[in-house]
């Protein structure tokens, strides 16, 4: 193995970080603030991945088929909190996964019925394709690096909005009480279908950047909600911080894992039995982490008071 | 570069090796690179080889009728699925016509005359069950707006398995 397929991997499992991270800012929030667990995420991301596809389609411009992403999961994501998550914060848990689990079945049918089964066509555009030449001879892929550079902007433009303004105080004071907030004057309720809102567009915006290098098709977003709840519960529940810290912790352990631990084995085994128990060790490297990391610390690596 | 992979795995890892800057050719079989596929795939399929006991212009009877009488029915054109579908119909329905359903032996033998006009020109089960049928190359081509693929030559003529002597059926 050389330094450069490292070198590569690492970027690789960056890439696949920050856009767990852009999945699990909005689900940390939304548990965090608002006491929700919201399986319906994956939803999001793929109505993002969708509508990008379908005005990259029409307009054949990807810039457009961004804000379309962002813009109809933001909708979505307001429309479905105002209907029905709306009526489940009081309720228990089991109450909140069973109605968010059957908006995963109906957004998945929607889509279904609207799009067909077929997986939609989302291309990189021109001017992101191709190679591109990184210090050390080393040739990666543009469109990824864009990816990394767009998901730790944004990540900054979070910290920011949390940290320095308004809307930032309102969000952070309704995670720590929200009785007394709205004592105070604050409509919880519009602070709620906001946020709401705001981590479905990140959700979606990942959906239709990761739908140009995979395929948007129904039920794309489950297999990464998964990820996003394990990355939550290392980061700890409702930190921005924690999700960021969590998200790259769990790209690169996955990403790396696949390739180092099979070349571990190779070590003290023969090749193909070092590839076998490599690979099966590696799917299951982050759930080794989560463990690891919840007891050390049950309340994740950034948690407040559950 | 050999790959099978077929579904949204096929499609993601075509538009990454696409953008990886690597050029070697890529070859697979026909399941990686179906009507469905291609048209998510796009740009990034053109010109790929692959291996297939079906295409939509295998020129026989049998076919042309599917493959027009599936347009007009879906406004698309069908996948080697959906010629796999249509022939598991015929077949079904050609041993229905010789023997009772009822009857598990009888039906059982009526289906591996394999008596049918098959999609894919001559068809035969062997001693152990798997199809004897010319597999052909095709290349990922463009017609119009559809991207799709063309026969360019056969790979195999009246080609069984490799097992089929060591099989005790």
């Amino acid at each position: 193995m050389t330094a450069i397929l490292f070198i590569e991997q690492v970027l690789n499992g960056l890439q696949f970080g920050v856009m767990l991270f852009l999945m699990a800012a909005g689900l940390t929030l939304v548990f965090g603030v608002m006491g929700l667990i919201n399986l319906a995420h994956g939803s999001l991301y793929m109505v993002g991945a969708f509508a990008a596809a379908a005005v990259a389609g029409a307009t054949g411009s990807f810039l457009l088929a961004l804000v379309a992403a962002l813009a109809a999961a933001a909708a979505a994501g307001a429309l479905v909190e105002l209907v029905v998550i709306r009526r489940l914060y009081d309720r228990d848990h089991l109450d909140q996964v069973l109605a968010t689990f059957a908006l995963i079945l109906i957004f998945s049918e929607g889509t279904r019925w609207v799009f067909g089964s077929f997986p939609l066509f989302l291309d990189i555009p021109d001017y992101l394709s191709g190679p591109v030449t990184l210090p050390g001879g080393i040739e990666y892929p543009l469109y990824r690096l864009t990816i990394i550079l767009t998901g730790l902007v944004i990540a900054a433009g979070l910290f920011w909005l949390i940290s320095r303004t308004r809307l930032g105080v309102r969000i952070r004071a309704g995670e720590s009480d929200r009785e007394m907030i709205a004592a105070l004057g604050v409509d919880i309720s519009k602070l709620y279908t906001m946020v709401f809102a705001l981590g479905a567009a990140l959700a979606g915006l990942a959906g239709a950047m990761v739908g140009a290098i995979q395929s948007v098709q129904v039920g794309m977003g489950e297999p990464v909600l998964i990820l996003a709840f394990v990355v939550i519960v290392i980061g700890g529940i409702g930190s921005i911080k924690g999700a960021l810290i969590g998200a790259i912790l769990v790209g690169l352990t996955d990403t790396l894992g696949g390739l180092l631990l099979p070349e571990v084995f190779k070590l003290f085994m023969d090749t193909s039995a070092a590839s076998t128990t490599g690979s099966a060790l590696a799917s299951m490297l982050i759930y080794i982490l989560m463990a690891c990391v919840l007891i050390w610390k049950p309340q994740g690596l950034f948690g407040g008071q559950a | 570069m050999f790959f099978f992979l077929p579904g949204g795995m096929g499609i993601s890892f075509l538009k990454q090796y696409a953008d990886s800057g690597l050029d070697l050719p890529v070859v697979g079989p026909a399941f990686s690179f179906d009507q469905g596929i291609l048209q998510a795939v796009g740009d990034a399929a053109m010109g790929v080889k692959n291996t297939s006991q079906w295409n939509k212009d295998i020129d026989n009877a049998a076919n042309a009728a599917f493959v027009e009488a599936f347009q007009a029915e879906y406004g698309r054109l069908p996948s080697l699925y959906a010629s796999q579908g249509y022939d598991t119909a015929n077949l079904l329905l050609s041993a229905m016509e010789k023997a009772d359903v009822s009857d598990p032996e009888a039906f059982r033998a009526a289906l591996k005359e394999a008596d049918f006009d098959s999609t894919r020109g001559d068809f035969a089960f062997d001693s152990n069950n798997h199809p004897v049928q010319d597999i052909y190359v095709r290349e990922v081509i463009k017609e119009g707006e559809v991207y799709t693929n063309k026969i360019i030559g056969t790979a195999l003529e009246d080609h069984s398995n490799v097992y089929v002597d060591d099989c005790k059926m």
